[in-house]
């Protein structure tokens, strides 16, 4: 027993950066912009954090917050070619979004290339340290913007503004809401958060930034968005169920009696559960109606 | 007819160039490519290694290397489907030498050396592709994995650990890695016998999320040392140990394939890599360029053993101690002498009684 309860702060290592970059993926949905890069983005705000955290002396606790601001930053300005692309552009979302999961993919190497003359950052001393219970701060992150989620979509009138961008663009333009600006925020939110979610990643998982770092994590994330019903609570319940399954393979593996199973069996394990648990609750399509449509003023 | 006549020059004038690049490259010692996976030259692995051995063989170092484009290059390929093109395009511009890290290049090279049958190829790591105009080089990672296993045990002594537990985290299982685990095994148990072994394979080779939960779970639960032989997964179990050592915790980690000291720095002269088990690659570099050079190239499968310098241990980390590193150079020599013989499969390992049932290391 002692041993799960000491599996809570991994599931919470695992979970805080997907469930950050879900509700991202979740804002930027919700206003009608399908936010495919999360994967790049993360990938971007891991390799600015770790580069900035190696550079400021790489064991200081100081310099790891410093460095989650700047992945925060880099994430949220290079989301501006998706909204860019997507919003102003009105080019398909998807490519635009894929075209940035590449583009990081390349520059990150590229620039650690140029920096530390190999294809990866060099390692920090000390990542961010646990605090009380071994828990990362990383996790205190994760359930405030959860909340900030929460409370900006569905309790302030920008977040109604924001959905309704989502459901139905040409009804809320005609309200005379800027539905452009309304996206142009929601993306580049959804870039600042995808690029924190990287940083938290590498600083609490790892020794250093590679090519395979994020590693499919900002894909698991967007999968989250959807089994989490493009609701707060949904995703974060979406989140806590993958990390909790990841980590829960990882501990019956040391049960001797189930060392029958293949290796294999407990890799599946997650990945099993959660599409389990997908059929069991799934229902009618809760997708904002508008999502991964671009929006065109007529008339003018 | 001008244009005609112009392009008809323009090609002349290439053509001729390129011929005498070609030339001139042939014409002071062996010439070499080195063809790498996706990772490239900087995983502080394999590539690393091979690339090592190529650039020290020209007499130049990794900061400066003079001869690059001349007598040796290297060209990555970004995809699996890019293994064929590039093989074939090496083998066109007639390379005496094209080397190959890695069994993931094994198929390409069954198809592609057939077609060439003059010209000379080495592949690392496999002893499968018999083509009579390969050489493959194999090592024993389970004598150098029996070695930190030694190593990680005595400082376990040591440190007057009560019954100490140690673990392994392995890729993706498989016999290649199952060399690491039962040498490692061995290892351990030679110096305590009965100690508690705990394995477990993330099934990745760049997942070290997975690497770090479990190393935290197990180092909860009382294991001193881990040993990861898991690529990037690895990495996760060196975060660990650096946490834990942060706050004052005995735990190790132990580095594999290159000498992992320097990612386990976490403050001042102090690491939490205990030691790592060194494959040296670079020297399968040199052994087929030397053959090239002395034109006594073979197809043959060239084991590196603990006594052709193939496998080691590091002894960079202080606090491994003098007397340690000691008794492990002594068990380094009892496998010189053929006093240790160090099993490498699990079956074999198992029916000696060398090392415990129930561990998930693969044969197969």
């Amino acid at each position: 027993m002692n041993e799960l309860l000491g599996m809570i702060p991994s599931v919470l290592m695992m979970v805080s950066p997907i469930l950050i970059a879900a509700m991202g993926g979740m804002i930027s949905e919700r206003a009608g912009i399908v936010n495919i890069a999360l994967e790049g983005l993360m990938g971007i705000g891991a390799f600015t954090a770790a580069t900035t955290h190696v550079l400021l002396g790489g064991e200081f606790q100081a310099t790891v917050w410093v460095a989650l601001g700047t992945a925060l930053v880099a994430g949220a300005l290079i989301s501006l070619i998706h909204a860019y692309a997507s919003v102003s552009l009105n080019a398909d979302q998807v490519v635009s979004g894929t075209g940035i999961n590449l583009l990081a993919m390349g520059s990150t190497v590229f620039l650690a290339q140029i920096i530390f003359h190999q294809e990866r950052t060099e390692p920090y001393k000390l990542g961010m340290l646990p605090g009380p219970g071994g828990i990362y701060a990383t996790a205190y992150i994760a359930l405030a913007v959860l909340a900030a989620s929460w409370y900006v979509l569905y309790r302030r009138p920008f977040g109604l503004r924001l959905r309704a961008c989502g459901e139905h663009p040409a009804a809320a333009a005609a309200a005379g809401i800027d539905v452009r600006k309304v996206r142009y925020i929601a993306v580049l939110v959804s870039g600042a958060l995808a690029g924190l979610a990287g940083a938290c990643l590498v600083l609490t998982q790892t020794i250093q930034y590679t090519m395979y770092t994020i590693n499919g994590a900002g894909f698991i994330a967007l999968a989250a968005v959807s089994f989490g019903r493009w609701l707060p609570k949904g995703v974060a319940g979406a989140a806590l169920l993958f990390g909790s399954a990841v980590a829960l393979a990882i501990y019956m593996v040391n049960i001797q009696a189930l060392r029958v199973l293949p290796p294999e069996f407990f890799s599946v394990m997650p990945y099993l559960i959660t599409i389990v648990t997908l059929v069991l609750f799934s229902g009618k399509d809760y997708a904002p109606r508008a999502a991964g449509q671009p929006f065109e003023k007529s008339g003018s | 007819m001008k244009k005609v006549l112009f392009a008809v020059l323009v090609t002349a004038v290439v053509l001729f160039a390129a011929g005498c690049g070609a030339k001139q490259a042939s014409s002071s010692g062996p010439t070499t490519r080195l063809l790498t996976d996706a990772t490239g030259i900087d995983d502080k692995s394999f590539n690393a290694a091979a690339w090592r051995g190529i650039v020290s063989f020209y007499g130049d170092t990794l900061d400066k290397t003079a001869n690059r484009g001349k007598l040796y290059d290297v060209v990555t390929a970004q995809t699996q489907d890019m293994y064929v093109p590039n093989l074939k395009q090496a083998a066109d511009e007639k390379y005496d030498l094209i080397i190959v890290t890695g069994f993931t290049w094994a198929n390409a090279l069954n198809e592609v050396a057939p077609k060439y049958p003059n010209q000379k190829f080495m592949i690392v790591d496999v002893d499968w592709v018999n083509q009579p105009n390969v050489m493959q080089v194999t090592f024993t990672e389970h004598e150098g994995s029996y070695l930190v296993g030694v190593a990680a045990a005595l400082k376990a002594k040591a440190d007057g650990i009560k019954n100490p537990k140690f673990g392994f985290i392995g890729g993706i299982p498989g016999p290649i890695i199952t060399k690491f685990e039962v040498g490692y095994v061995q290892g351990i148990l030679s110096v305590i016998p009965g100690a508690k072994v705990l394995d477990y394979y993330a099934n990745d080779w760049g997942k070290p999320e997975l690497a770090k939960a479990q190393a935290k779970n197990w180092y909860d639960s009382g294991v001193y040392v881990i040993y990861s032989a898991a690529g990037g997964t690895g990495n996760g179990t060196i975060a660990q140990a650096k946490e834990y050592r942060t706050q004052s915790k005995n735990v190790w980690a132990i580095g594999v394939d290159s000498d992992q000291y320097a990612d386990g720095i976490y403050a001042e002269g102090k690491s939490a890599v205990l030691t790592s088990m060194l494959k040296r690659v670079e020297t399968a570099s040199k052994v087929a360029l030397d053959a090239v050079k002395a034109k006594t190239f073979k197809a043959q499968v060239v084991v590196l053993d603990t006594k052709g310098d193939g496998v080691g241990f590091s002894s960079a980390n202080a606090e491994l101690g003098k007397d340690i590193v000691a008794q492990v150079e002594a068990a380094r020599k009892d496998i010189i002498d053929g006093k240790v013989k160090v099993l490498a499969t699990y079956a074999e390992a198992k029916a000696a009684g060398k090392v415990p049932a129930g561990l998930q290391a693969s044969d197969k």
